[in-house]
């Protein structure tokens, strides 16, 4: 029998017919050449187990389920069913929005604005809180104090550097 | 639902809208659908998408679906034909990934080293099969993999066996000189 090792994989494959893969093991058990080219074919087509995956994760069922018989239990009012009633959704939202800015479109100085308030807001607070307070005349007569020392330091600076 | 229906039946049954047949046709192939995908591409994330996208083109071709006893054949065409298309756009994108923890399979639960080495290995083989042409890989991967006999293959290729014979030939030379002293071999 002539050399097999165009056969060796089918072999391997388990597709060669009863009888000629009886004739193929025959002919290893006297060819070196093709015994020595099967083990090295068999142990790569069995490594190959190791390249295998076994995908873990959830079921895909409630996922595809969404998308095929769960579809009809959808209210055909809320979303609508077909593309074309989505397509038709998303214009309206797109065209919502639109008229929502033209006719709200808020207050250019907005930022500045809302910046300022929180000045007023803080000082309104702490004004409040020192006029109930007792020492709002105290705070006052302190705020005076601080002003005059630094008017007389300044002159004082003034004065020194010319 | 008779849990032995074939799945012929299961496909006649889900086309009249039982919805218990296509869950179990659905939950019979699943776990061997997305493994084919994830050897075709090499991300879980995308063979879940793409698993998902076929079982909804089952649920809608039900109605056409002709009953030959071939429903395998059938679903491994079109499961197939997905991987292919997104492995063309991923081409046109140049984006070529490789997930290595995919291949992490530590069912025996060996120590560290064992199991690092196993990764490794697992890693080397993938990467190999991802470097084969499409076509021999798909062949590889339905027949040893998914456990397919070539005529399988060959109705879900649309080639004819001596075809499958060459493609999955020539993917065993090519894995035999790209794991060439990478993976232990003796």
């Amino acid at each position: 029998m002539k050399h097999v090792t165009g056969q060796i994989q089918n072999w391997l494959s388990g597709e060669l017919p009863r009888a000629e893969s009886r004739a193929l093991e025959d002919h290893l058990e006297s060819c070196a050449a093709c015994a020595a080219e099967a083990a090295e074919a068999r142990v790569l087509w069995e490594s190959l187990e190791a390249g295998a995956v076994s995908p873990d994760g959830p079921s895909l069922w409630p996922a595809i389920r969404s998308r095929t018989v769960g579809r009809a239990e959808r209210p055909a009012w809320f979303f609508g069913q077909g593309r074309l009633a989505q397509s038709s959704l998303a214009v309206a939202a797109v065209a919502a929005g639109l008229v929502l800015g033209v006719f709200f479109p808020g207050d250019q100085g907005q930022i500045g604005g809302e910046a300022e308030a929180l000045d007023t807001a803080d000082t309104s607070v702490e004004s409040l809180w020192l006029t109930g307070s007792s020492w709002a005349g105290g705070f006052t007569d302190l705020q005076s104090d601080w002003l005059t020392a630094g008017e007389t330091e300044t002159e004082t600076t003034g004065q020194e550097g010319s | 639902m008779n849990r032995n229906l074939d799945d012929d039946s299961l496909m006649a049954r889900t086309a009249q809208g039982e919805e218990a047949a296509f869950r179990l046709l659905v939950q019979r192939w699943e776990a061997q659908i997305k493994a084919f995908l994830t050897q075709m591409l090499g991300s879980v994330e995308e063979a879940e998408d793409l698993a998902q996208d076929t079982f909804v083109q089952v649920f809608r071709q039900a109605g056409r679906y002709r009953p030959e006893g071939k429903f395998q054949s059938w679903l491994f065409r079109m499961a197939g034909n997905r991987a292919r298309s997104r492995l063309r756009r991923r081409k046109i994108l140049g984006w070529v990934r490789f997930q290595p923890e995919l291949h992490d399979r530590s069912g025996g639960q060996p120590g560290p080293e064992e199991h690092l080495e196993e990764i490794q290995t697992s890693a080397r083989i993938q990467e190999a099969l991802h470097r084969l042409p499409e076509r021999q890989r798909q062949a590889l991967a339905l027949h040893r993999f998914q456990g397919l006999k070539y005529k399988e293959v060959a109705e879900v290729m649309e080639t004819t066996v001596p075809g499958v014979e060459s493609l999955i030939q020539r993917a065993m030379a090519g894995l035999k000189i790209e794991l060439a002293g990478k993976v232990e071999m003796s």
